[in-house]
């Protein structure tokens, strides 16, 4: 058990170093450097450059300047920004929260939204519950969430003035937390539709199977309620697929974060990738990128340690 | 409970009516009315896109003195703020999108059908190095691979095109690796082997034909999805560069609140566009899984 773990572990932090040295290696030989956009500028002179790229240590082969970079970046450096001058390090510590709290409240309301449609539609194949779950996993699969996004704000921001489209505290008023919900609305549910799709079709899936189980049908022959059959011994072991396909939908979920962030100036990482890829600010993608791979990583291994605490059978299979 | 097992029963009912499925793959695959007009929306698309700027006349370029004009009887889909026909960006917008969707699938299954194949077939060191390879690739975020990607080379329709089909090969390979596992073990396998066949003979005259077609019906969801990858690239202003158009690019307007609130012409026709090519993509995997007789099992967004 603690075997398994070390070594889940050990994969993830690994799995982290070959992920950083990719994106750090390509950015690094990006065509013109990372210099490119400071050479375009008439007002940096050529002597100026060459101290940076000494200073920047970009004259060296590009596997120790990674090794240098990471070596920084674990204690906490993770250089300056080329447009602010700010230190990358305390940009992102401002970035991490607003991503976070839009990225949960997505997953909490793609959880609460597709777990009980897909078992309702599992219970009642065909009825008009069925239908509507599957008519909203393929519209969310067909819709990307930027036009959703847009038709949103188009409807509920412009036409209807009801929830803002911008931001996550009105500009000018005191941060309250009512101002803070009704900003989340519209872009946790966008991003929730990412991943939605996918969870019902899981949920009712496991759900269908568990249901032909011969300890269901036990358990309706002891003459136990229909409720707690559906709560007590079909839901607990169809839930076990459908966290490990949360698993697997974290980099849907995180993904579509970034553009939905991008779309409604939400101040997290998302928005801070993206800007910074157009402004070629690359320490600051750099950056981004090396946090929100650590997050997803992380992600992924507490998924797996809910995954064997709802299944004793994996940890004795480990075992 | 008598609706738990009302359930059950009508599960099994739709089971056995697909295992019923008979008749040709066009015939089973002609069944779906949906499926159909999928295929009849990008057949037309196709068609309108490739031949209509040139029947029509129309240049997506050239910059016309009528700014930001409603649709009317000169510009049928109105103008932008260049005075460009917004028909002529729309058509050509939308071939590029569709070839860019097209053109990654192809190079998503052109490099993990031979991956896959290579992992199933042989198992062993290029087994771990291949299936521990492709679970990289799917444990980080796709969007964000890309956008590196994309900040380290300048974004081009063919640059595009590449990163977004190279991306996708893990959902191959891991499909063609599993039932390539199953398809090794069997005895006609065995039998080629015991007749002297080449390695390459046997996987390409025996065990491609028997793992490729789950292939197939996963290849329009690739497609849509490469699409829609595309067109979030361009909406964000790192995909499609103007004064070349996609769909994605032809969005970007919207960006700007005064358009989208007032000059709804600009982005809505592009967005239906976009809305209803991927619908219809999805409705042919869709057409195609039913025909195929195969159960929605595997993992996909």
């Amino acid at each position: 058990m603690a075997g398994y773990a070390a070594g889940r572990l050990l994969q993830a932090v690994a799995l982290f170093f070959c992920i950083t040295c990719l994106a750090y290696v390509l950015l690094t030989l990006a065509p013109g450097g990372p210099l490119s956009t400071l050479r375009a500028n008439a007002d940096i002179s050529e002597e100026q450059i060459a101290k940076m790229t000494a200073q920047l240590g970009l004259d060296k082969p590009v596997l120790a300047q990674y090794g240098a970079w990471i070596g920084k970046a674990l204690t906490g450096d993770l250089g300056t920004s080329f447009r602010t001058s700010q230190p990358v390090a305390a940009t992102l510590s401002q970035r991490i929260g607003p991503s976070l709290l839009l990225t949960l409240s997505a997953l909490l309301a793609a959880v609460l939204i597709g777990i009980p449609l897909g078992i309702a539609s599992a219970l009642r194949p065909g009825a008009a519950v069925d239908k509507l779950a599957t008519a909203l996993s393929f519209l969310t699969s067909s819709i990307p969430s930027f036009l959703l996004s847009l038709g949103l704000i188009f409807i509920f921001a412009v036409k209807l003035k009801l929830l803002p489209a911008q931001g996550m505290f009105y500009a000018g008023s005191p941060p309250t937390p009512g101002a803070l919900l009704i900003h989340l609305f519209l872009p946790s549910l966008i991003i929730a539709g990412n991943i939605v799709g996918g969870i019902i079709k899981q949920t009712k899936g496991s759900v269908l199977e568990v249901l032909g189980e011969d300890f269901v049908r036990a358990a309706v022959a002891k003459g136990i309620g229909r409720r707690r059959v559906v709560l007590e011994h079909v839901f607990r072991n169809a839930l076990i697929p459908v966290v490990t396909q949360i698993g697997l939908l974290t980099p849907f979920l995180v993904g579509g974060a970034v553009v939905v962030e991008q779309i409604f100036s939400w101040p997290g990482l998302g928005s801070l990738l993206v800007q910074s890829i157009i402004n070629r600010d690359y320490p600051t993608v750099m950056g981004a990128v090396t946090l929100i791979t650590a997050a997803v990583l992380t992600c992924n291994i507490l998924l797996d340690f809910i995954y064997m605490r709802l299944d004793p059978r994996i940890t004795l299979r480990i075992q | 409970m008598e609706q738990v097992v009302a359930g059950r029963q009508s599960a099994d009912k739709t089971r056995r009516r697909q295992q019923k499925a008979s008749g040709g793959f066009w015939s089973r695959y002609a069944r779906s009315k949906a499926a159909l007009l999928g295929l009849g929306v990008i057949g037309l698309e196709i068609v309108v896109f490739t031949l209509g700027p040139v029947l029509l006349q129309l240049d997506p370029y050239t910059l016309g003195r009528e700014f930001n004009t409603p649709p009317g009887a000169g510009h049928i889909l109105g103008t932008d703020e260049f005075g460009r026909d917004l028909l002529a960006r729309l058509l050509y917008g939308g071939g590029v999108s569709l070839f860019i969707g097209m053109a990654a699938t192809l190079i998503g299954m052109v490099v993990g059908l031979p991956l896959g194949l290579l992992a199933g077939y042989y198992r062993g060191k290029t087994e771990t190095v291949v299936m521990r390879l492709a679970d990289l690739f799917l444990s980080v975020p796709e969007m964000v691979l890309i956008l590196v990607l994309v900040a380290a080379f300048r974004p081009s329709v063919p640059a595009l095109t590449l990163i977004i089909g190279i991306m996708s090969w893990p959902g191959a390979a891991r499909l063609i690796y599993g039932n390539t596992l199953t398809v090794r073990e069997r005895e006609y396998i065995q039998a080629a082997r015991t007749h002297g066949l080449s390695d390459l003979r046997i996987l390409s005259g025996y065990v491609v034909p028997n793992v490729v077609s789950p292939l197939w019906m996963t290849m329009p969801f690739h497609c849509a999805r490469a699409i829609l990858t595309e067109s979030a690239l361009s909406f964000l202003g790192v995909g499609v560069q103007p004064p070349q158009a996609s769909l994605g690019n032809l969005l970007y307007a919207a960006q700007n609140i005064v358009v989208m609130s007032s000059r709804p012409w600009m982005w809505v026709p592009a967005g239906l566009c976009l809305i209803a090519t991927v619908i219809s993509i999805n409705f042919i995997g869709e057409g195609i899984r039913q025909a195929l007789d195969i159960r929605d099992n595997l993992v996909r967004p």
